[in-house]
């Protein structure tokens, strides 16, 4: 039965193709560069993206700027890798820049879950990483020595506003919105914790899945209690549509928040409903080195606008990058320590770290505004 | 308490309306001509899109002030455009799949969601971050303390209009046969002188363009839009149709008033019912299905032997 | 003809030069498949990526072409049986040992292998009984959060919670499997999808399973002594930590193909088989429906919890936010790429679309835009999937 004998010229193509797979999987001669590398790690696509991108952007400033800087003594390359939200994701890249001996550290991560997943990954590697945007106290309680963050924890920003709701604003009874996300479930029981702690109640929590559009039946609801004020701990979109929903209802009470939905996009989406919205915002954050952070990241001219994490972001690179400046990168366990060591004085302010690598900036909050569209400090 | 009460009622009837819109698309394709079409939800958000972007485009250059016929205009766009877009989908896409077996088409349409959404997200300006959408009219009336939006009614009517609209359309016109046609027999039907593939593109068009007006009124309620809300559209609209049963218009408007009821429902009157709001959902459409396999107006399925 | 294979049975020992040749073709496709695999998992240059995808893709559309080709390779495989069998399990024994130590690319091996053993599980329904299910996510997530719950909060050996897991899940599995019963396709479909829905909602809304945050700090399982955090040393040589889990990946993988190739080859499989044909005729035949399908249910649980938990396991942390619905479509976009009810051409799907979003990193905007498009693309061009279904072979083999 001759046609089903294989061809020669099938035998040969088949024999070739192994061949050529076998011969292209030796390895390549190794490449020596005079360069470092530094990670990236955050929410580029998806539903999270406009944090992370903007923190992002702020970390290539960094590098940039670095770069330009004559007295640097490394040529720093920029691998910045998407996490997605997902801690899958995150620890399939975290995996990639350990891989790679030329990355000397990293920063990553704004959701908590994907931070959990990949710190352990960093720590047995002993590469250090500093958080840039999860606020998850589980974060730093786990004290793993690798691992530094620049962001408060949810508790750090939540407490000084609870405390200034209920004596600064005299008020008693709150009404909590936010989600079911670990942002979302960790601020609304900080808050009310915290609340409680100064005298005040909490009448109605509603966490609602991340992606809900309508707000109006726990608004409805929230007008049936003697609530005096919503404290919303979602994100930015969210917190626009729930301004405007709370309008629209006739539901004429304050809206709280901390500095999760201080930015302009709340307030182009909230519209005129924005209006006296107020939210905590550290106040060592208003210098002028954070003013021209957001100059040279205009100048810049990045695709996408800055986002309140732009700053945490770029101080994280710029720690990773004086550390390295002064200890090198041969040791990577004394490159942790003398993180974990430093006094650093960037656009967050002066940072060190506490025992547990939290950063100790402490959070002392002025209170910002929506008046006229615009976010400014609020009157006494 | 009464005032209360009528304002979640007010709200069930913003969001069933909404829904309904997006769930006709879905039993029109699905149900009707058996289409498996999992991207439709996205399809349905790229109509807010295409009306920002028309919007922008007009007010800047032509029209600088009346910012409601700038809407309305831009709406009128949006909706052609997506009914078009629906077509190519087809023709591009979709077609393809028709006699394949129904698990091929349904990977194929939700990688073509995902195309769709990507899509968005790289084409329009800054497509990740949300995007701020007008509301269709914000003026609103007072009774007795309750505050009635005027978009409520609108949208309301808009829905009614739409289900009475397309059983109008299916039943009392020569493209409505030649749709239901196609629907029971193919082959036949172009036997008979019908292009199917005319057919197709006509229902595509039709569904495209409802879910469209369905996605504009989803943004206008939400007061943004994002390149990612076609998942939870779609998926939620695809249960309003589901539970009303596939095939049948005033099916989509009940499934959805149903869907839009319970969840409106656990929200008001559980403690924590607003963090269980997809499972009472999703948990409503496993009960549905149930109790009556085809949803509550679907035509049963009967296997011919 | 239909099911007959003649290329077995007294007509194939007429071939000339058979053995060779067939060992030939099996020891290079072998070989050079994984080597292949091994650049690619090795590489970070954007031309060697591309270049091997371009690889892997001439391959396929050569087969696509000559459709003889296929049939070649199949009757060699089919011969060389013991051969190819052990040079496989070789292969996969000491392919650690090439990575480099690379713990990245064993890492991406590990969650392959884990995709692979969902991707089998889901096979038995989506394949072999042609029933939709979006819920293997799930069953995923409720066998890694039944073994890490058990192993945090009642110290219980990560070995006992394996089983213990398994069962769980399989009770939710029949759970789903009854109202499945009732409904059909598209409507089966989307009952599947709300109760993955459901699951994921309840696993992050429950405080007792660590809510939104997820459980952190899962024990490391051991074996006599040998925790699988600590690296192997064998014969001078150390592998990352990662080894171990690779090895016991590999080993479930293993377990799930013989799995699938027992249930295949008996009434079971028949059994589903027919089910997809025609449900009406195989019910006239006297088979029990609603068993059969409910076992599928069952199976399915049961293999996916499996993976969950040793992906509980190694990651030493879980979320809900890793047990989506996105993540019961990947699975099912394996199967389907891959080719239904055939257990090679699943695994091929499952590391293909594992590896390709990571390798593809270097595009990263674009990356779902890409997979998406591929997806696409590959349903349109080779809907059969990369390794189409056989008929069943009633020749003397």
């Amino acid at each position: 039965m001759k046609h089903y004998e294989m061809s020669r010229r099938a035998l040969l193509g088949i024999t070739t193709l192994a061949a050529v797979a076998v011969a292209a999987s030796f390895p390549a001669p190794a490449q020596n560069k005079p360069t470092i590398k530094l990670g990236f790690i955050g929410p580029v696509s998806g539903g999270n993206a406009q944090q992370g991108l903007g923190a992002r952007n702020g970390f290539l400033l960094a590098v940039e700027q670095a770069n330009a800087r004559a007295d640097y003594p490394y040529r720093v390359e920029a691998v910045t890798l998407d996490d997605a939200s997902d801690p899958q994701t995150g620890v399939g890249a975290a995996m990639k820049l350990v891989n790679d001996p030329t990355v000397v550290s990293a920063t990553g991560h704004w959701n908590s879950p994907v931070a959990l997943a990949t710190i352990p990954v960093f720590n047995r590697s002993e590469m250090p990483f500093i958080v840039w945007g999860a606020i998850s106290p589980k974060i730093t309680e786990q004290n793993l020595p690798v691992v530094t963050r620049v962001t408060p924890t949810l508790l750090a920003e939540n407490q000084p506003l609870a405390e200034w709701t209920a004596k600064k604003l005299g008020l008693k009874k709150i009404a909590i919105v936010s989600d079911t996300s670990d942002y979302g479930t960790g601020n609304a029981k900080a808050f009310a914790d915290f609340f409680a702690d100064h005298g005040g109640t909490t009448v109605s929590t509603n966490l609602l899945p991340v992606g809900t559009t309508d707000f109006r039946a726990v608004l409805t609801k929230i007008k049936g209690t003697d609530a005096q004020a919503i404290y919303f701990g979602g994100v930015i979109a969210e917190a626009g549509i729930l301004r405007k929903q709370q309008a629209e209802l006739g539901l004429d009470m304050p809206m709280l928040g901390i500095s999760g939905f201080y930015d302009p996009g709340f307030i182009s989406i909230a519209g005129a409903a924005a209006e006296g919205a107020m939210v905590s915002y550290p106040a060592s954050q208003s210098n002028p080195k954070i003013d021209k952070l957001y100059a040279d990241y205009k100048a810049r001219g990045f695709a996408e606008p800055t986002s309140p994490y732009t700053k945490y972001a770029f101080d994280a690179a710029n720690i990773l990058l004086a550390a390295i400046k002064e200890v090198g990168i041969k040791d990577k366990a004394a490159l942790a320590k003398h993180i974990r060591a430093i006094k650093y004085d960037g656009v967050l302010g002066t940072t060190t770290f506490d025992a547990n690598g939290q950063t100790k900036i402490p959070v002392k909050v002025e209170i910002k505004v929506v008046r006229d569209g615009k976010w400014v400090a609020k009157e006494d | 308490m009464d005032m209360l009460l009528a304002q979640h009622l007010l709200n069930w009837l913003v969001q069933g309306s909404i829904l309904a819109l997006v769930a006709l698309g879905f039993s029109l394709l699905f149900g009707v001509l058996n289409v498996i079409h999992f991207s439709h939800g996205d399809v349905s958000i790229v109509g807010p899109f295409v009306a920002l972007a028309v919007m922008q485009y007009l007010l800047v250059e032509i029209l600088p002030h009346t910012w409601a016929s700038a809407l309305i205009l831009a709406a009128a766009v949006a909706i052609f455009a997506t009914g078009c877009l629906g077509v190519a989908l087809d023709w591009l896409v979709i077609r393809r799949f028709r006699t394949a077996p129904a698990m091929m088409a349904l990977v194929a349409t939700v990688a073509l969601g995902a195309v769709i959404r990507e899509l968005i997200r790289m084409l329009y300006p800054q497509g990740s971050n949300p995007q701020p959408f007008p509301e269709l009219m914000s003026a609103q009336f007072e009774i007795e303390g309750l505050s009635v939006p005027i978009s409520t009614l609108f949208m309301f009517a808009v829905s009614v209009l739409m289900v009475a609209g397309l059983y109008v359309i299916m039943h009392r016109t020569p493209l409505g046969m030649r749709i239901r046609a196609v629907a029971q027999d193919r082959d036949i039907a172009r036997l008979m002188g019908i292009h199917p593939n005319r057919i197709f593109a006509a229902t595509f068009f039709i569904a495209s363009a409802v879910g469209a007006i369905g996605g504009i009124f989803y943004a206008s309620s939400a007061g943004l839009v994002r390149f990612d809300f076609g998942i939870q559209l779609g998926l939620i609209g695809f249960s309003a149709a589901v539970i009303g049963g596939l095939g049948s218009m005033h099916g989509a408007i009940i499934g959805s008033l149903v869907l839009a009821g319970i969840d409106t429902l656990a929200q008001a009157t559980l403690a924590d019912g607003a963090a269980y709001r997809l499972v009472f959902a999703f948990l409503l459409v496993i009960l549905v299905l149930v109790l009556r396999p085809s949803g509550l107006f679907g035509k049963p399925v009967f296997e011919k032997v | 003809m239909h099911g007959v294979d003649i290329t077995a049975g007294p007509m194939a020992r007429r071939q000339t030069g058979g053995v060779v040749q067939s060992v030939a073709i099996v020891a290079g496709l072998e070989i050079g498949g994984a080597a292949l695999l091994r650049t690619f998992l090795l590489s970070d240059a954007t031309w060697v990526v591309v270049g091997l995808l371009a690889v892997f893709g001439a391959a396929f559309a050569a087969l696509q072409i000559r459709p003889r080709l296929e049939e070649h390779i199949a009757v060699a495989f089919r011969e060389m049986r013991l051969f190819a069998l052990l040079l496989g399990c070789g292969i996969v024994l000491i392919y650690p040992f090439l990575m480099q130590g690379s713990s990245y690319a064993l890492h991406l091996l590990i969650t392959a292998q884990l995709y692979a053993v969902l991707a089998l599980a889901l096979n038995f329904q989506l394949g072999s009984a042609n029933i939709p299910n979006f819920a293997t996510a799930a069953s995923y997530g409720i066998g890694a959060y039944s073994s890490a719950l058990l192993a945090i909060h009642f110290g219980i050996s990560v070995w006992l919670t394996l089983p213990v897991a398994a069962v769980v899940a399989t009770v939710f599995g029949f759970a789903l499997g009854f109202p499945a019963m009732r409904t059909r396709d598209t409507y089966l479909a989307l009952v599947t999808i709300a109760f993955g829905i459901v699951i994921h909602q309840l696993l992050n809304n429950f405080t007792w399973t660590g809510g939104p945050n997820g459980l952190a700090g899962i024990p490391a399982p051991s074996i006599l002594g040998h925790s699988f955090n600590s690296p192997i040393i064998l014969l001078g040589f150390r592998l990352p930590s990662q080894a171990n889990f690779y090895y016991l990946a590999a080993a479930l993988v293993a377990l799930s193909i013989v799995c699938a190739r027992l249930l295949h080859h008996s009434r079971v499989g028949l059994a589903w088989n027919a089910l997809r044909s025609d449900e009406l005729a195989a019910r006239c035949q006297g088979i029990n429906v609603v068993w059969y399908k409910m076992l599928a249910f069952g199976v399915d649980a049961f293999l996916a919890a499996f993976a969950g938990s040793i992906y509980a396991f190694y990651v030493s942390y879980i979320a809900p936010d890793n047990f989506t619905f996105l993540v019961s479509v990947t699975i099912m976009t394996m199967v389907i790429v891959g080719g239904m009810d055939n257990t090679f051409g699943v695994i091929a799907g499952a590391f293909l679309l594992i590896l390709l979003p990571e390798k593809l990193r270097i595009f990263d905007d674009y990356r779902l835009l890409f997979v998406g498009v591929v997806v696409i693309l590959f349903l349109l061009l080779r809907p059969q999937g990369l390794f189409p279904q056989r008929p069943r072979n009633y020749g003397d083999h």
